[in-house]
Formats: structure tokens, C-alpha cells, sequence
């Protein structure tokens, strides 16, 4: 029996499955423990006692209970009146254990694979309903969308993975037509900014860094090395574009044949 | 005004010379001592392999981790020192930019510092710059406020040349530079305690002497600002205890201001209470709000 979000933390961390939607019983089990005043109070205790604390706010609505070795527990708190547009995916597979009463909906992903940009991707309503205290809801985040609206506040403990998916994706609420997509890590799009910038002031010494990243998950980070190889030695931007050009991804391949051919024609 | 000025150095240095030198020699509370450490900076520009080299040797180590919490997207820190950072910032084209980097820097936007910071423009064409002064001290802070402005003209930030903007006293609205630029920022840490704010102003053409306050920058000042708001929604007497403790004496004006709008919400006749207490309150922001609230008129967002 689990019987504190610390205990829960602590179980989860010892489990070979790292995957939050397959521990959703035992998430329950600690949610319904907490203490919510105490966990609150005691956060706003250190912030008065200590200037210098930062409260762990993991965005502008969601307090971290608990952060584990591959795990999150947050409070979230969903004070929207209306569905927000657009819907945003979620950055990893997530339970939510609610503490009050609210509406969802929730839209499917077609055509989408969250590493490759499709303007076919498509947000589909499948299902709406309500939500109360003590109900939970599991969301697979690489199928489904969820979003809340509730006429008061409505809080919820969620557990989420810390290994996020590449990109956020937002998609039109009226249509379901994907938006726009962006990095969830500062990460990638520091490594991004930084293969520009040695791609216009490195030199031979700066190759095989920049090779690394060749391999690295993110497409948008493979193209902009191969890119900056390019810029340092057309050779090395030739061969780099021939290692893209068989990327799984349609997009990628088309593009770095186009720039292989382009580089061949000057060379 | 902001200062900027161009060290005829010719001399080179290595980063952890650098990082020595400042450690030992630079008072970084005084800003003429600050100031002076352009000179060191500008040496170590004249090094042009260590930035390469440290950005190689990062994405050696850093590309296949999932996250890195410690740091900010359009800039990466280089070393740590007693007192104070070094980092990189890096400055993209318009034309340059993903949808995601757009999002990272703030062009366009005028906006202050809530830390003193030593600039020097590292290589590309540099942002260009319009500055303006203020009197931090004659704000309130409240989003929506007028501030008087000073104009002190624009300014390239160009290759080779040092600015040392001011904490909470020069704002400035940056444009893209033409190429893509690097700037080596020294950065004090005497101010990051989130005491002090952060602030963007809009600012209308043809009016440069005075701007309206917009936003805040992110901050340890708005993380306690979302914890009240999603406290606020939980109502308990040790809570209450906790925010009026906050109220009364934090050494942080808006964080005071921000927990009393938060109380309002969690507990009406509390916050009242406190309204009242405040009544003669020194600092501008929570005057403002209690006369908003006594006399009826709306407060600002």
C-alpha cells in the first residue's frame, strides 16, 4: 500500500517499466494520500523563510510534487472556462488523478508521428465527458490529446515521464489542422543555435562535433549539422546531406537528395 | 547612460586566465570596477579558438542528454566564478530563425535587467540597439504603469566592443544583427535573488520619453507569483497564516503585492483585513492596489 507521494516516488524509482500509464493503479494509491494543505503550505513556508528559493513551478500552472528518477508528480491547476485553442500535445504520456470536478475532451492523433512535421497530422474529437473527484484519466501521448475546462478551478495530481517527446505540436481546435511545431527541449534548440554558429566561425577543427549530431533524434538538429558542415567544407556537407538523404523521414530525404544534387552541380 | 566603449588590447587570453583574473581583481558590486573588466574581456575575444573549442567539447558532451535544466536557449553558460558568470549569447538573423528559436529571444521589446551585465561583442555584424534610462525607483511595477523614459539614442553592438548596461536603470530594444553575432556576457549574481523585477515596456513611436510597463520577465518573482495562484485555490487557515506572513514583510515588493491579489481570491475577509493594515504601506505597488481596492476603481492587471 502506497501512502505518501514521497512513498510513490520512491516504489516508482525501484521499478524496471519506466512508463507512467503502466504504474496508473499505484499513482492512485499515493495520490489519494496526499496531503495537499501540507505539501502547500510547507512550499510557501520555504518561500517566506528564504528569498532565495525557488518554489519548483514547472510551468505558470504546475507545482512539482515530486520529482523522480525518471518520473514527474505535479500539481496542475485548470482554470480555463473554455477549451483552449489550440491544442497543445502533451510533452510525455501522462495519468491525471483529479481532486475536483470539471469537462474533457479528448482528440486522437491521425496521420502524426511526433519527430516528423506533417501538414496531414490531424487532431480528431473522439470522446468528451466529465471529470469528478477521484476519477482518473491516462493519456498515451503519442494518440491522444487531452483538454479541460471548469466553471471553478479544477486541480489535479498528474504523473508524467521526465523523458519528453522531441516536439510540442499545436493543432486548431476547430479543425484539428496541425499549427505549428516546436522543441521541447532548451536543449535542442541550443545544439540548433550552436551548429549555426560554428557552421559561420568554426573550421576543420569543428567537423566531428558537428558529425555528432548527425545521429542525434531530432531532425530540425541533423539538418542544421548538416548544414553547418556544408558551410565549413562543401565535401563534408555533401556526404553529410548523402547520410540524410536516407533518413526514414520523407521530408528530410527529399530535401538533403535536393541539396546532394545542388552541392554535386557547384562541386 | 549605458556605457560602451572599444579597449585597444592587442594581447590575448585564455578563458580560466580569465576567469582568474576576474575572481581576484573585480569588485563585481562596483560598476566602474565592472567596467573595467572589459579589458580582459576583450583579450580573451582576442582568443579566437576557446569559444569554438567550448562549443565543440558541448555538444560532445551534452547531445544525447534529454534535458539540461541550467540553461536558457539563446545562451549557454561558459564558466562559473565567485561572484558572477560567463556566458555566450548568441543573435540570429530575422531570416535565421526556426519557430522554435524565434521564441527565445526578446527583439523587438524593450526591456530592463534585473542584473548588472558586461557585454562585449564577440563576432557578426552585432544587434543594434535603441537606449533609454529610467528611475526604478520612482515605479510602482503594476503591468499597465507609465514610466518616464529618457532617450539615449541607438547603438551597434559591434565587433570588438564592450556596453555595460545597468541593473534596473537602461532598457533597451534590440534589433537583429545582419549576420550571426556572438556576445561574451559577464554577469554579476549579486542581484539574482529575485527581489527585483524584470520589466518589458511598450514604447510608441514618436513618444521615446516615456514607455507603458507590459510584462515581466520570467523569474524567481514570477514562480512565486504561480505558486500563490495555484495555492490560492486550496483554502485553509495556515495558508492564509502563511500569505499575510508574505504580505506583511517579504523583502520583495511585487512578491508582497502579488500574494496579497492571490489572497483576495482565497480568502475575501482576510484580504481585507490586510488591506487595511496596508493603508500607509512605504512601497508604491501595494499603495496603488489597496487605493484600487478602497476606493473602488479597478486595480491594473
Amino acid at each position: 500500500m502506497i501512502t505518501s507521494i514521497s512513498a510513490l516516488s520512491e516504489h516508482l524509482d525501484g521499478l524496471p517499466v519506466h512508463s507512467v500509464l503502466a504504474h496508473k493503479d499505484r499513482f492512485v494509491e499515493g495520490a489519494r494520500s496526499l496531503d495537499l494543505e501540507s505539501a502547500l503550505v510547507g512550499e510557501l513556508g520555504r518561500v517566506r523563510d528564504d528569498h532565495r528559493y525557488p518554489p519548483p513551478m514547472r510551468s505558470s500552472r504546475a507545482l512539482n510534487i515530486s520529482a523522480g528518477k525518471w518520473h514527474f508528480v505535479d500539481l496542475f491547476v485548470f482554470d480555463d472556462r473554455e477549451f483552449v485553442d489550440p491544442l497543445t500535445t502533451h510533452p510525455s504520456d501522462t495519468v491525471y488523478y483529479f481532486l475536483g470536478d470539471g469537462e474533457y475532451v479528448l482528440h486522437q492523433l491521425n496521420e502524426y508521428d511526433n519527430g516528423i512535421f506533417s501538414r496531414d497530422s490531424r487532431a480528431q474529437l473522439v470522446e468528451s465527458g466529465r471529470v469528478s473527484a477521484g476519477s482518473t484519466l491516462a493519456i498515451d501521448a503519442s494518440r491522444f490529446i487531452a483538454s479541460f475546462r471548469s466553471a471553478a478551478p479544477l486541480l489535479a495530481l498528474c504523473l508524467s515521464n521526465r523523458r519528453m517527446k522531441a516536439f510540442s505540436w499545436d493543432f486548431n481546435l476547430p479543425d484539428g489542422e496541425p499549427r505549428g511545431h516546436y522543441n521541447n527541449y532548451a536543449l535542442y534548440t541550443i545544439l540548433e543555435v550552436m551548429a549555426k554558429m560554428i557552421g559561420n566561425y568554426g573550421d576543420a577543427d569543428s567537423v566531428n562535433a558537428l558529425k555528432i549530431l548527425l545521429n542525434h533524434e531530432s531532425d530540425t538538429i541533423k539538418w542544421q549539422a548538416a548544414f553547418a558542415l556544408l558551410k565549413i567544407s562543401a565535401a563534408e556537407g555533401c556526404q553529410a546531406f548523402r547520410l540524410l538523404a536516407r533518413s526514414g523521414n520523407p521530408q528530410l530525404a527529399s530535401s538533403s537528395n535536393m541539396a546532394v544534387t545542388q552541392i554535386q552541380g557547384v562541386l | 547612460m549605458a556605457v560602451h566603449h572599444r579597449f585597444a588590447v592587442d594581447a590575448s587570453m585564455e578563458l580560466a586566465e580569465f576567469m582568474e583574473y576576474a575572481d581576484a581583481k573585480t569588485d563585481m558590486r562596483d560598476l566602474d570596477s565592472l567596467l573595467a573588466l572589459g579589458e580582459q574581456l576583450s583579450m580573451l575575444g582576442n582568443n579566437r579558438r576557446f569559444l569554438s573549442k567550448f562549443l565543440e567539447d558541448f555538444i560532445q558532451a551534452n547531445w544525447n542528454l534529454d534535458s539540461l535544466t541550467a540553461t536558457i536557449s539563446q545562451s549557454v553558460m561558459l564558466r562559473s566564478g565567485r561572484d558572477f558568470y560567463l556566458r555566450a549569447n548568441f543573435w540570429l538573423p530575422e531570416a535565421e530563425m526556426t519557430e522554435s528559436e524565434a521564441l527565445l529571444f526578446a527583439y523587438h521589446q524593450a526591456h530592463d535587467h534585473n542584473f548588472d551585465l558586461l557585454s562585449y561583442a564577440y563576432s557578426g555584424s552585432g544587434y543594434t540597439t535603441d537606449l533609454y534610462e529610467y528611475d526604478y525607483s520612482s515605479v510602482a511595477g503594476y503591468v499597465g504603469e507609465r514610466v518616464s523614459l529618457v532617450p539615449r539614442g541607438n547603438h551597434r553592438h559591434a565587433c570588438a566592443d564592450t556596453l555595460l548596461y545597468r541593473c534596473n536603470r537602461d532598457i533597451h530594444f534590440q534589433r537583429p544583427p545582419e549576420t550571426p553575432s556572438i556576445t561574451l556576457n559577464v554577469i554579476p549574481t549579486a542581484n539574482q535573488y529575485g527581489l527585483q523585477d524584470q520589466y518589458f515596456f511598450e514604447i510608441e513611436k514618436g513618444d521615446s520619453e516615456s514607455g507603458v510597463l507590459s510584462r515581466y520577465a520570467e523569474s524567481n518573482i514570477e514562480s512565486r507569483r504561480f505558486l500563490f495562484n495555484v495555492a490560492k485555490y486550496v483554502r485553509s487557515e495556515r495558508l492564509v497564516r502563511v500569505m499575510c506572513d508574505v504580505i506583511a514583510a517579504y523583502p520583495c515588493r511585487r512578491t508582497r503585492y502579488e500574494a496579497l491579489r492571490a489572497l483576495r481570491e482565497c480568502d475575501a475577509g482576510a484580504h481585507d483585513t490586510m488591506v487595511h493594515q496596508l493603508r500607509d504601506d512605504p512601497s508604491p505597488i501595494i499603495q496603488q492596489y489597496v487605493h484600487s481596492v478602497l476606493s473602488g476603481v479597478p486595480a491594473s492587471a
